[in-house]
């Protein structure tokens, strides 16, 4: 008979674990729920930037191919928050410029047009100095990874594509918008999640030679205003 | 159900009613349609448009003559697309050239009778709602019953408005039991100007009964109605109870030899009409508030009134002369309309076709010359204008030519002035040289000399080059505020004139000198988009595979002189073959198999230290030596 108790007691020791585990998940979704119900105004996730500005190339002869060596940038940024100060995403941007080829030998501008067309993505971790949910303005700094695709047009000779890495590092300051405008913040919350709105400047160094060596380096300095959502 | 719902569904109802019953009621006004008449139209008589024409249909007669009868049946409108261009010439048989049979409207058009008896236009009997407007209407024939337009007994609610009736035997002619409106038209030059015979009643104002032979105006007693404001002039004799304002002056036509009403400045008939402004569509000319002229009221006859043809007389007799050289004297007749006040000129070389007063292409030049800088008399015979166009060419300007790769870009600017250039001729040599090069290049500001060799300086110049032949259009305008514009002419007038310089070619343009070299594009990028059938074979130019050829490329091949004329060879043979295989996609899986040993060996150069190629280099020798040795023991013991 101890031997049957024994497995009887298994079996209740079992049924009372599987019971308590129940009991525990239960406790948890409780809790969750619980959690989640008591709060208003949720943390952000995500942040999507649209920023533009302007790119100077670091380049060496760069003005006297392309003329004034601060041209148009446009980037996209999406953003996850790992915590509410760390951040890390993905950039994607846009830069053109158009001039004229230099004489090899002379080195003065030829009738030769010349357009080049640069394609920034960007992986990037980033740290903001927010104390607070509300914070009026918010520095940060950060940097990561930069890929460069390139498109190199010269009349009369066709079209180079291709592609360059580096890195780069940014620092910023951004402005909540939603303290100037409450009640318009509490309205776009409600009509499409978006839980901060933010005004931005940045700036950003970028190396992009592939990590060192004597090739071009495609990177350079970029001054942005933009605009951040976070949701 | 809901009251909105019973709303919706009631007036759902409403429309399934009463759409077919307008649809029964008014067929014609649902699903009117106009049918061009036309050399290149379907239809190239007005009556085949007319057969085919339902009630509410309009018939758009494009510029022409045509030589028919037509009958205008009820509900049908004819349009004509200008009154001087669009003619209907009676058939010469027999019968009226324009027999209207029905409610029906006929505009902007010329309509001659050529048959004596008959009439341009007639009115069938108990007809209704008859309108007739802006039409030249020319009887032609002056034996007895010829009519300019005939309106048989009880024509009621009959418009005849705006329209010239001249030549005939009778320009008007009613019978009687009729309801007439006869405003704003010019009867001239007929045996008699209007005829007609009572009971009528008739609104007959402000027209224009002028140099008609035998009488102006016969009406018998019993024609009653509003006859006033009427220029009655100049008639053998008028046979009429005058109104009280039906005055006896001059009217000053423009140009009566050329069918050209407007009235000269002062005529009798300006501003003379019937000033009443209980009615101001039927009474407002439309003047006042757009000229500079303070128009007080309508003027008579057909270019009075709120339905005239504002558009001044086209311009006759354009004749372009050559004296001397590099110009043309062009003389035209003076548009004597009152308010006539400026010519238009268009002129260049092109060859152009004019649809509806509009050209193609666009005349280059146009100018526009006061009636009184081209000395344009007011009231005296030669009615002649003239103005000079100078077409002196003169030298293209400020030419650039930066250099390229064994070429020069060229720019220049076009002679100032008309544009007249119908081509340039590039000059070029080398710097010192004595002889010039040249090429025709087509009428372009921009060329691209090529072939040139780097190094070089070569001098270039440019000159412009012009047709001595030239065509020329114009056109009156009147002193509106925003100017009505004569039509143009239909074809335009040519001339070709004498150049001063051979060939008709300017002066040199500036001198200017480049030297070609090569280019150094910047920045000096590689690049890494041509590993052609590798990359279509692996289907991108990130996949690793394709990446390890690549640096293959740049760290074993790009740094050897027969590397490099093994890329160049590549690139020139490759992309058809990766076109190729981009076609036929079902190929890849092989070329990627065939490419595995290229693939492996630019692995094993890029991915390996110089040790271990060395120690495999040796170990491959070993074992091709152990290979060789074992063959020769294998021979040797047999």
């Amino acid at each position: 008979m101890p031997a049957r108790r024994d497995a009887c007691n298994e079996k209740d020791e079992t049924e009372q674990r599987v019971r308590i585990f129940r009991e525990i998940l239960f406790g948890l979704a409780m809790l969750l729920i619980a959690a989640s119900s008591t709060q208003a105004a949720p943390l952000p996730s995500w942040s999507f930037s649209l920023m533009a500005g302007a790119y100077q190339p670091n380049e060496p002869g760069y003005d006297s191919n392309y003329g004034d060596p601060r041209e148009f940038r446009i980037d996209l940024e999406l953003g996850y928050k790992i915590t509410r100060r760390i951040e890390a995403g993905l950039s994607i941007g846009y830069f053109a410029d158009n001039g004229l080829a230099l004489g090899a030998v002379s080195g003065t501008p030829s009738g030769v047009k010349q357009q080049l067309v640069l394609f920034p993505t960007q992986l990037y971790l980033v740290y903001q100095f927010a104390f607070k949910d509300d914070q009026l303005l918010v520095p940060y700094i950060g940097g990561g990874y930069t890929h460069m695709t390139y498109r190199r047009y010269v009349e009369g000779q066709g079209t180079v594509m291709g592609g360059k890495e580096g890195y780069h590092g940014r620092a910023g300051l951004k402005f909540l918008l939603n303290r100037l405008e409450p009640a318009a913040a509490v309205k776009l919350y409600d009509s499409s999640g978006i839980i901060n709105s933010y005004f931005l400047l940045e700036s950003q160094y970028a190396r992009v030679d592939n990590f060192g060596g004597s090739s071009v380096d495609l990177g350079g300095w970029s001054y942005f205003g933009g605009f951040q959502f976070e949701f | 159900m809901s009251k909105p719902d019973r709303q919706q569904s009631s007036l759902l109802r409403t429309v399934w009613l009463v759409f077919p019953l307008l649809w029964i009621l008014f067929p014609s006004q649902l699903h009117a349609a106009t049918i061009n008449v036309g050399p290149d139209e379907d239809h190239k008589t007005i009556q085949s448009a007319l057969d085919d024409a339902q009630t509410g249909d309009t018939v758009f007669v494009e510029i022409g003559t045509y030589a028919e009868n037509v009958v205008l049946q009820d509900g049908i409108t004819i349009e004509g697309e200008e009154t001087a261009g669009t003619k209907i010439v009676g058939t010469g048989v027999s019968g009226d050239t324009v027999a209207i049979t029905g409610n029906s409207t006929i505009s902007n058009m010329t309509i001659i009778n050529t048959v004596t008896g008959s009439a341009a236009i007639s009115i069938s009997s108990n007809v209704t709602g008859v309108s007739i407007t802006n039409n030249l209407i020319i009887g032609s024939k002056t034996g007895t019953g010829s009519a300019g337009i005939s309106i048989s007994p009880n024509v009621t609610g009959l418009n005849v408005t705006n329209n010239l009736i001249v030549g005939g035997n009778t320009g008007i002619q009613c019978a009687a039991s009729s309801t007439l409106t006869i405003t704003n038209n010019t009867i001239d030059t007929n045996t008699t100007g209007i005829a007609c015979t009572g009971p009528t009643t008739m609104t007959f104002e402000n027209n224009i009964v002028s140099n008609n032979t035998t009488g102006g105006i016969n009406f018998t007693p019993s024609v009653t109605g509003v006859i006033d404001y009427n220029d009655v002039y100049n008639n053998g004799s008028n046979l009429y109870n005058p109104g009280t304002h039906d005055f006896n002056g001059d009217p000053k036509f423009a140009d009566p030899t050329v069918n050209d009403y407007h009235l000269q400045t002062g005529s009798a008939c300006l501003n003379a009409g019937d000033p009443s402004t209980s009615d101001p569509a039927k009474f407002d000319d439309k003047e006042v508030l757009t000229s500079p002229i303070d128009y007080s009221q309508n003027d008579c006859g057909a270019y009075g009134g709120p339905n005239r043809d504002a558009a001044p007389f086209q311009v006759q007799n354009v004749v372009p002369t050559t004296p001397g050289t590099d110009a043309i004297v062009l003389n035209w007749n003076a548009n004597l309309a009152y308010n006539t006040a400026n010519y238009n000129i268009s002129f260049d070389n092109k060859v152009h076709t004019i649809t509806n007063d509009i050209p193609s292409p666009p005349y280059s030049n146009s100018l526009t010359v006061a009636a009184t800088t081209a000395n344009c008399p007011s009231t005296s015979i030669p009615l002649t204008c003239t103005t000079t166009l100078s077409l002196p060419l003169t030298a293209p300007g400020n030419l650039t030519a930066p250099f390229g790769d064994q070429e020069l870009f060229l720019s220049w600017n076009a002679p100032s002035g008309f544009k007249i250039a119908t081509g340039y001729n590039v000059y070029y040599m080398e710097q010192g040289g004595s002889t010039w090069t040249s090429i025709s290049v087509g009428n372009v500001t921009s060329y691209t000399l090529r072939g040139l060799t780097n190094g070089t300086t070569y001098d270039v110049k440019v000159t412009a080059v012009a047709s001595p032949s030239y065509v020329i259009n114009a056109t009156a305008l009147d002193d509106f505020t925003t100017p009505h514009e004569s039509h143009l002419l239909v074809p335009d007038v040519s001339v070709t004139i004498n150049c001063s310089i051979p060939s008709c070619e300017s002066p040199d343009s500036n001198i200017t000198s480049g030297t070609p070299e090569s280019i150094a594009p910047f920045p000096d990028l590689p690049d890494q988009d041509h590993c052609f059938i590798a990359t279509a074979a692996y289907g991108s130019s990130w996949e690793p595979h394709v990446i390890i050829l690549r640096i293959f490329r740049d760290e074993y091949l790009k740094p050897y002189d027969w590397g490099r004329r093994f890329i160049a060879w590549y690139y020139r043979h490759s992309p058809p073959w990766a076109r190729y295989l981009n076609e036929h996609a079902w190929l890849k899986p092989m070329v990627r198999i065939t490419l595995v040993p290229a693939v492996g060996l630019a692995y094993f150069f890029v991915k390996t230290t110089t040790a271990i190629r060395l120690l495999s280099l040796l170990l491959m020798l070993c074992l091709l030596g152990g290979t060789l040795v074992m063959r020769r023991m294998k021979r040797s013991r047999g």
